[in-house]
């Protein structure tokens, strides 16, 4: 196969690791393995938003390209797809034709029907509420407003907001409500409304890889991941105070 | 009892949300079920090492991962990033940011402190355990090859 095509479907697979929020070496360890797989050597720096790849052939050729990437987000399938088909490639050699195929279904792998994802995202947070020592009372409020703050969330996702815009709109829409609801309903507890409600808008895992990062010696990687991670808790906490303030202001 | 049903469901649940496939959902919920069970019980066993306890609760959680990933043939991120969303410091960090907003610097940097902390721990208990699974495999390559 030609070096260009091969660097084509190494980069194309990077790239939909990357996007769905595999760890960074991860997707070096994949682009070498593919490339490997149809005997070239690579060099390849994999940033949280860009992969930089070199592929090399045995006659001192070779050929450079650079991906830019914007938007990431977590799909634990596509990882896991594009891990198999990496692995598949090394056993069995597929045609550049085959290969772009492949990658073009995994790319498109639809997500749970949204629904199911409002149904779960209540569910989530009714067992936190619970689970940081709430009564039921703050468990049913929490399972109303994580489903309205994530409804919310996929509609301005949808709308194309930047991403720092929505958890701040998300964290007032959250303080707002729970501190509302405090004052209506008795025996509420907002603070614990609120934290069950944003949960899966807090960036823990996201400390977490990139504390990860930072271990596997992908140090810029990690610093970039723990600064979003921390202007997104900003922007989140920020939002629910200006949320409670507002409400103080009103009653 | 119902610690157990809540963190299944709290783990499950995310797992939905992170778009597992169908095949995998109860597996990663049981990871996060694992986390917090072995968490709850090394804070019993010593009450104040309340850091300690998130590294062995992650640390099982990436030998159930690397495990099942052995097992049902995908990489162990499926089950690990489930699993540690019980444990991982999210509250910490916004209760941070929200005791900056109220000016209680004190107890804002010690939140902070036991954030970076607690993600410090969960990265080393897990990067323990797949390096002692990553080098079982590549000796275990060595020796199958003449």
């Amino acid at each position: 196969m030609k070096l260009r095509e091969v660097l084509d479907i190494a980069l194309e697979a990077g790239e939909i690791l990357l996007r769905n929020g595999a760890e960074t070496y991860r997707v070096e360890e994949s682009i070498t393995r593919i490339c490997s797989a149809y005997g070239h050597s690579c060099e390849a720096i994999v940033l949280p938003t860009g992969i930089f790849l070199t592929v090399y052939s045995s006659e001192y050729e070779s050929e450079t390209s650079v991906r830019r990437i914007k938007v990431r987000t977590l799909d634990l399938t596509k990882i896991d797809r594009i891990n198999s088909f990496s692995r598949k490639i090394a056993s069995v050699t597929l045609s550049y034709e085959e290969a772009k195929k492949e990658l073009e279904e995994i790319k498109a792998v639809k997500y749970y029907p949204v629904p199911i994802q409002i149904i779960s995202s209540t569910a989530v947070s009714f067992a936190y509420a619970l689970l940081f020592g709430g009564s039921l009372t703050d468990g049913g409020i929490a399972f109303v407003t994580g489903g309205l703050l994530y409804l919310l969330n996929l509609f301005m996702v949808k709308a194309g907001y930047f991403p720092f815009l929505i958890y701040f709109v998300n964290g007032f829409s959250g303080g707002f409500i729970s501190i509302i609801s405090e004052f209506i309903i008795p025996g509420a507890n907002a603070y614990i409304i609120i934290i069950s409600s944003i949960i899966m808008f807090l960036p823990g895992v996201a400390i977490t890889n990139g504390i990860r990062d930072l271990l596997a010696s992908d140090t810029i990687s990690g610093l970039t991941r723990l600064g979003e991670a921390f202007l997104t808790v900003l922007a989140l906490g920020m939002g629910v105070w200006i949320g409670i303030l507002t409400v103080h202001y009103i009653i | 009892m119902s610690r157990i049903i809540l963190s299944f469901l709290g783990s499950l649940c995310p797992a939905v949300m992170l778009n597992t496939e169908r095949k995998n959902l109860v597996w990663a919920g049981l990871s996060g079920t694992l986390g917090m069970l072995v968490n709850d019980q090394v804070l019993a066993l010593f009450p104040n090492a309340a850091m300690l306890t998130v590294f062995f609760g992650a640390a099982a959680v990436a030998v159930y991962s690397e495990l099942m990933a052995r097992v049902r043939k995908t990489p162990a991120t499926i089950f690990l990033i489930p699993g540690i969303i019980p444990l991982v410091p999210g509250v910490d960090a916004y209760r941070t940011i929200q005791l900056i907003a109220e000016k209680d610097y004190t107890a804002a940097a010690s939140f902070g402190v036991s954030a970076i902390a607690k993600a410090c721990f969960i990265a080393f208990g897990i990067m323990t355990v797949s390096a002692v699974f990553r080098k079982m495999n590549r000796s275990k390559k060595q020796l199958l090859r003449p």
